[in-house]
């Protein structure tokens, strides 16, 4: 390479002269660094400095405005004992169901349905099916808190056709209050989840279906051996983005129950904001976030691996 | 704690809701024009006319001394408050020559959320209404924040306005904050908030029932009267919490005493009463019984309140600042709720978030001076003009309430409101006693009436909140 330079030179041409010496054209110059302070700087302020700073609180039991008590991890052994704390993780994961794996169930099956044949449409279909995941989430829990009040439309519906024994005040129902606002992010989500897979499917080369069709599969052979792997990407990004929209969850659940009824739909979001500026424990509140954002960025990698993994 | 049951409405969906955004990009229109005209003496807010005037003719006088008073209230959204603050502060400007009101208004929650923060800094109101209770108007005390009334309170006889024993539960802490209800007065409040039960008196002639119970036992016969006559008995909405935890004080007042109520919000033993079991078997009893509207543990007691201005039921529990609007305000009645004797006169009966003097603020006489005026008897007249309840008594709430043509539960509520004041016993929220009581009671309780636990559990979880925190405030104060 170097005599390669020194021939060009030497016939009157120019060469980028590699600043830090020795390093191959195209490989990630150190200025590079700079360009990313920016964001660096930002992310560093305002996400990562506030992080470890609860995590610094979250050692201390303060009320937010008399001295600070260090109370080691107690806080986080709180987060063990205290049932009601425990259930909010709980109901966490069952949120989980309800904001990833419901809709991702529904969109692969229609998916594999769609892609055999032609929609007309597809554009507006998307469009229409991505709208639940615009609205803002505040909108979208006042408008199904109407929806599954106790007079509200769904029951009135129920009603109607003799299914009195089904219709009930959903939102303040121990059993299904919590089924019921996971059906509300099933709704957002699906809308999300089947936009990523529409897109993804069509880019999967129609002569593998064609090959596979040749070699004797069946719909359930094909789905498996063609569309699922051909989906391995969207796959992934739909986990990051719905596992993580479940376990975040506050507006959603602030607005249609406040947690309610009773202990019923608790979850960690919600014991945050509870316990940081209603009950004024800013220490156990710090605890519960650190827990939650880490137990994110555990699911989030976990995923990411297994999506790096099966390719 | 911190969750006043007034909070429901304030932050409650709904007209109410509607109406806060309709207000707030007004006041974003007068801090705009506050923020143009600086700290100049011209500065002036939208209702001050009389007070340009005012300001005009000041420099004549030569002794005004051009301030502006930084006022901040927690009663966003609710429009015929503010309406009635911009004639008061119109009064107070005109009576102050060369003062300007610069009056910010946020929301409820929005207030008492970052109040702490707020007031940890330098750049403070003048004047600010702060929450009851421990968790709040407690810490802002325990950790100095707030000035002491005491000498405007004594100066200008506060008790003989609204009465020493309701200056103490609005606004007498312990120096440490861990004392309620005695100790210097930190706050007090310009207008009264008290529960009592609301009756569809039309309904209640239509059923044959004479008028309000005045015993429980006559509540629950009129309840099954409605009941058989095919009317929802009490319009009751569990899911923001309130109004099970007026219901539950309500019932333990009627079982034992107004008495009994006072000690076990002022913490008087770290073990609650055993008659609070009797109380939960009665609010299971009355769940069971079918005497609620449908579907009440997924409404809101605004939600429930609303169907009954419309005629539905016959009882419901709520506030006076609650007073509906109606095409037949006559029909309707606000009366407190039964006691076991009919002799006994008492309810949950507060100021509306009371006012308050930061430590910092600039103008802390002005601001002292402020506070007497919005509770003085000229702010009064004004209150009662806008239906509102003044916390003050003066004794002419009969005539003005008259010349104002207030009828039904408007004027129920600012008469008996006096009454209250002046003859019967006058009760904290009972959800002020620990900070987190709010929740306890309201999520246990709607367990309790769904018959998810039973009686026993329900009194052992309000006890597993109350007792520890308690015995911890006795033994650091």
């Amino acid at each position: 390479m170097t005599s390669l330079t020194a021939r060009i030179k030497a016939a009157g041409g120019r060469v980028n002269d590699a600043p830090s010496g020795g390093r191959a054209p195209g490989e990630p110059s150190r200025i590079g660094y700079l360009y990313i302070l920016p964001a660096v700087i930002i992310y560093g302020l305002f996400v990562f400095a506030p992080f470890l700073h609860s995590i610094y609180l979250s050692l201390f039991d303060w009320d937010g405005v008399s001295p600070m008590e260090f109370v080691g991890l107690k806080n986080y052994g709180a987060i063990w004992t205290n049932p009601i704390f425990r259930s909010a993780f709980v109901h966490s994961l069952e949120l989980v169901f309800f904001y990833t794996v419901l809709p991702l169930a529904i969109g692969l099956v229609l998916v594999s349905a769609i892609q055999r044949t032609r929609v007309r449409g597809t554009a507006f279909f998307r469009t229409a099916l991505f709208i639940p995941y615009v609205i803002a989430p505040t909108v979208i829990a006042v408008i199904w808190r109407w929806i599954l009040a106790p007079k509200g439309p769904l029951n009135s519906a129920l009603d109607a056709v003799g299914l009195e024994a089904i219709s009930r005040p959903w939102l303040g129902d121990f059993t299904f209050a919590l089924p019921s606002v996971g059906m509300v992010g099933t709704w957002v989500m699906f809308g999300l989840v089947l936009a990523l897979l529409l897109a993804g499917v069509q880019k999967i080369p129609q002569e593998r279906y064609e090959a596979a069709r040749v070699d004797g599969a069946g719909r359930w052979m094909e789905f498996r051996a063609v569309t699922l792997p051909g989906l391995r990407y969207e796959i992934t990004v739909v986990l990051v983005l719905t596992v993580t929209s479940a376990l975040r969850n506050f507006d959603i659940i602030y607005v249609m129950t406040s947690g309610g009824p009773g202990y019923a739909t608790v979850v960690p979001s919600y014991l945050v904001y509870q316990q940081a500026f209603k009950v004024g424990a800013v220490g156990a509140a710090a605890a519960m976030g650190a827990v939650l954002v880490i137990l994110t960025i555990v699911v989030n990698l976990l995923v990411a691996r297994g999506g790096r993994g099966a390719s | 704690m911190s969750d006043h049951p007034e909070s429901s409405w304030r932050n409650g969906a709904g007209r109410r809701r509607r109406a806060r955004w309709f207000a707030a990009p007004a006041i974003g229109v007068v801090a705009l024009a506050l923020a143009a005209c600086g700290s100049s003496t011209s500065s002036s807010s939208s209702a001050s006319a009389p007070a340009t005037e005012a300001a005009a003719s000041a420099p004549a006088s030569a002794a005004a001394e051009p301030t502006t008073l930084w006022v901040q209230s927690g009663n966003g959204g609710s429009d015929a408050v503010l309406k009635a603050y911009e004639e008061i502060n119109a009064a107070f400007e005109a009576a102050n020559p060369g003062v300007s009101i610069k009056f910010e208004v946020k929301g409820f929650t929005d207030l008492v959320d970052t109040l702490k923060l707020q007031l940890s800094g330098d750049d403070v109101p003048d004047v600010t209404q702060v929450n009851q209770g421990y968790g709040s108007l407690g810490q802002l005390v325990g950790a100095g924040l707030l000035t002491p009334l005491d000498d405007a309170a004594t100066a200008q006889d506060w008790a003989g306005r609204q009465g020493e024993s309701l200056l103490a539960v609005n606004g007498r802490f312990s120096p440490d904050g861990k004392t309620m209800g005695s100790g210097d007065l930190y706050a007090v409040a310009d207008r009264g908030a008290w529960v009592g039960l609301f009756m569809n008196a039309a309904k209640a002639a239509e059923l044959g029932i004479a008028g309000p119970p005045t015993t429980v036992d006559e509540l629950v016969a009129q309840m099954e009267t409605a009941k058989a006559g095919g009317v929802t008995p009490f319009m009751f909405g569990a899911s923001d919490g309130g109004e099970q935890i007026w219901l539950m004080a309500d019932l333990l007042m009627a079982d034992t005493s107004p008495q009994v109520l006072t000690d076990v919000i002022n913490g008087t033993s770290e073990q609650l009463p055993p008659e609070m079991l009797d109380v939960a078997n009665t609010m299971q009893d009355w769940a069971e019984a079918g005497y609620f509207t449908e579907g009440w543990a997924a409404l809101t007691s605004t939600d429930v309140l609303g169907m009954f201005a419309e005629g539905d039921g016959l009882f419901t529990l709520n506030g006076s600042w609650n007073v509906f609007q109606s095409d037949t305000p006559e029909n309707f009645r606000l009366v407190p709720f039964p006691l076991g004797s009919a002799s006994e006169l008492a309810a949950i009966a507060t100021g509306d978030l009371p006012w308050a003097v930061p430590s910092k603020a600039k103008n802390p006489d002005l601001a002292k001076k402020y506070i007497d005026f919005i509770t003085g008897p000229e702010a009064s007249s004004i209150w009662i003009k806008n239906g509102q309840v003044p916390a003050s008594v003066s004794g002419n709430e009969a005539q003005e309430v008259e010349a104002n043509g207030l009828v039904g539960v408007s004027a129920d509520a600012i008469l008996q409101w006096a009454n209250l004041v002046t003859n019967g016993t006058t009760e904290p929220f009972p959800d002020w006693a620990t900070p987190t009581w709010y929740d306890t009671i309201a999520k246990s309780s709607t367990a309790l009436m769904a018959g998810e636990i039973t009686p026993e559990q329900f009194v052992e979880a309000l006890q597993a909140d109350y007792g520890p925190f308690t015995a911890e405030r006795k033994a650091s104060s």
